[in-house]
């Protein structure tokens, strides 16, 4: 039921390790601990308050004075990165991509808004 | 019989295990997004300390 897959999305939590897209000009890595129900919007707005601090850029963006944000992605099998749906809980993200015995990758990239 | 207590299902294999992480220095950080408020707990990696040499 949804009520029990809620409870199970809470009692789960997920290592994850935040690591920069080869694009990306940020060379940093974060190692973080979040609930199954936080989702790839959640991670995307936590590396923005933190890169405040953390990178000193302001709120708009590493050296931009326009808005952005960072997209996520996951590594392929086959190579490449997959852009994660922002909607896509870490439950989601682990069923669907990331079926293995140790903490989920995922990259971020900043995108400037058009 | 008695019964059992629920087990708490979890995604075996999920948690993993980070290398070389300060797992006693993880800070508490609440993130909301559409009226959801999840907390984030940030690790930071061990300090590989250098051999201290002597000074005469």
């Amino acid at each position: 039921s949804a009520e029990t897959d809620s409870a199970q999305g809470r009692d789960q939590e997920f290592d994850l390790e935040l690591k920069p897209h080869p694009d990306e000009p940020i060379r940093d890595l974060k190692y973080i601990k979040a609930p199954g129900v936080a989702s790839v919007e959640h991670i995307s707005t936590y590396l923005a308050l933190r890169g405040t601090l953390d990178w000193g850029f302001s709120g708009d963006g590493p050296g931009s004075s326009k808005p952005g944000h960072f997209a996520i992605y996951i590594p392929l099998p086959s190579g490449g990165y997959s852009l994660l749906n922002s909607s896509w809980s870490l439950k989601d993200v682990h069923e669907r991509h990331w079926r293995q015995n140790k903490p989920i990758e995922l990259f971020f990239l900043w995108k400037r808004s058009q | 019989k008695p019964r059992e207590p629920e087990k708490r299902i979890t995604a075996k294999g999920a948690r993993g295990r980070w290398k070389n992480i300060d797992r006693t220095s993880g800070r508490k950080r609440e993130v909301t997004v559409n009226n959801v408020t999840v907390v984030f707990t940030e690790f930071q990696p061990k300090v590989k300390r250098s051999p201290s040499s002597d000074v005469s």
